[in-house]
């Protein structure tokens, strides 16, 4: 198992250019924390969709590489959408699950299944082949160099500890960050 | 021409770059179209959430996309549609087939169209009818500016007058 925090500054090291899209409430709270900039999508909710809005995002722009980065109750809210991605296999997408188990803002109740859920055979049994699970620091940062630059679909499942941190949600308002990722993406398709 | 491929055709001329469809019989010409289309990537999804999550990441990044359901689909809908829709204020179209209409009225589809308008009513998403002539008329087109103009999505409705261009 691995402590959140250490996950997301190993993330923050690996991902330079990549368009990253970030599911409601610990996710976003977490990476805003490590790598603001305007290249994140910081998703506001609805729980389980971060996966299929990555999915809009990757063939929106299939020369972007895009990285999802969702909790385990959030994937498990909407897994169907890894049935889109599998029908579709876009390459540029990979899709990162920090699993601690439970509900973090949702006040910490276990997520269905917790600790029973094998979640690297149900996304491959979904169509995903390219599906690993990460328990050690040790292995992080090169299981994820090798699903980023492998071509996708690919997903990353990463057992992180449970430590409620009550970090703040982003200060802008939805449509700011929609707005600002926007201009973003404009900005680094001329440059 | 038959109503999928007029309708496909409609969107291709429109720039839509992403769609997303969950099955109904009435637009399946359409997405079978859609999904052989060199312009528009098309993605079946199992759900109509997902179907939404698809379109709203694709126009959240710059694209017109469209998203094809039922309205049964449409009722699952509520959550998409505020929480993402309406807070991030997302300009898509949504294509609905509003079945149980008068004239399409069959066992299963009876409660669909009574709850269909007033669920969209409630989220304040723009409907209306697709006119029978929407390609000689521009009606899609006029639906994305009209996404665009009020950053939402704006909803089109299939009924059994949609279907067949009257002489």
């Amino acid at each position: 198992m691995i402590e959140r925090a250490e996950a997301f500054a190993v993330l923050a090291q690996e991902i330079t250019d990549q368009i990253v899209v970030t599911g409601v409430g610990s996710q976003t709270n977490s990476w805003m924390q490590v790598k603001p900039r305007p290249l994140n999508l910081y998703l506001r909710g609805p729980m389980g969709l971060s996966a299929a809005v990555g999915l809009g995002v990757a063939l929106a722009h299939p020369d972007r590489k895009v990285v999802v980065l969702e909790g385990d109750g959030s994937l498990l809210m909407g897994i169907t959408a890894l049935s889109a991605i599998a029908g579709r296999r876009p390459p540029n997408l990979l899709l990162v699950c920090l699993d601690n188990g439970v509900y973090e803002a949702g006040g910490c109740g276990r997520t269905a299944g917790a600790g029973q859920t094998d979640f690297v055979r149900a996304v491959q049994g979904l169509g995903i082949d390219r599906a690993s699970l990460v328990t050690e620091s040790r292995t992080l940062r090169s299981s994820f160099r090798e699903h980023l630059s492998a071509d996708g679909p690919a997903y990353l499942h990463v057992s992180i500890g449970l430590r409620k941190d009550n970090l703040e949600p982003p200060p802008l308002r939805p449509a700011e960050l929609k707005f600002r990722f926007q201009a973003a993406l404009s900005e680094s398709a001329r440059s | 021409m038959n109503f999928g491929e007029r309708l496909a055709t409609a969107l291709e001329k429109a720039d839509v770059r992403v769609a997303s469809s969950v099955p109904d019989n009435w637009l399946e010409p359409v997405i079978e179209r859609l999904a052989a289309s060199g312009t528009i990537s098309h993605a079946p999804a199992a759900r109509e959430e997902d179907a939404l999550g698809i379109c709203m990441g694709a126009a959240l990044a710059g694209r017109r996309a469209v998203c094809l359901m039922q309205n049964a689909g449409l009722l699952n809908t509520g959550g998409t549609l505020a929480t993402l829709g309406d807070a991030f204020g997302i300009p898509l179209l949504m294509i609905v087939a509003d079945r149980g209409r008068l004239g399409d009225v069959g066992i299963a589809h009876f409660e669909k169209a009574r709850f269909s308008r007033p669920f969209l009513d409630a989220l304040q998403i723009p409907y209306h009818d697709l006119a029978a002539d929407f390609d000689r008329t521009g009606q899609i087109e006029q639906a994305f500016i009209m996404a665009e103009a009020g950053q939402r999505p704006v909803a089109l409705l299939v009924t059994s007058d949609s279907l067949e261009e009257k002489p």
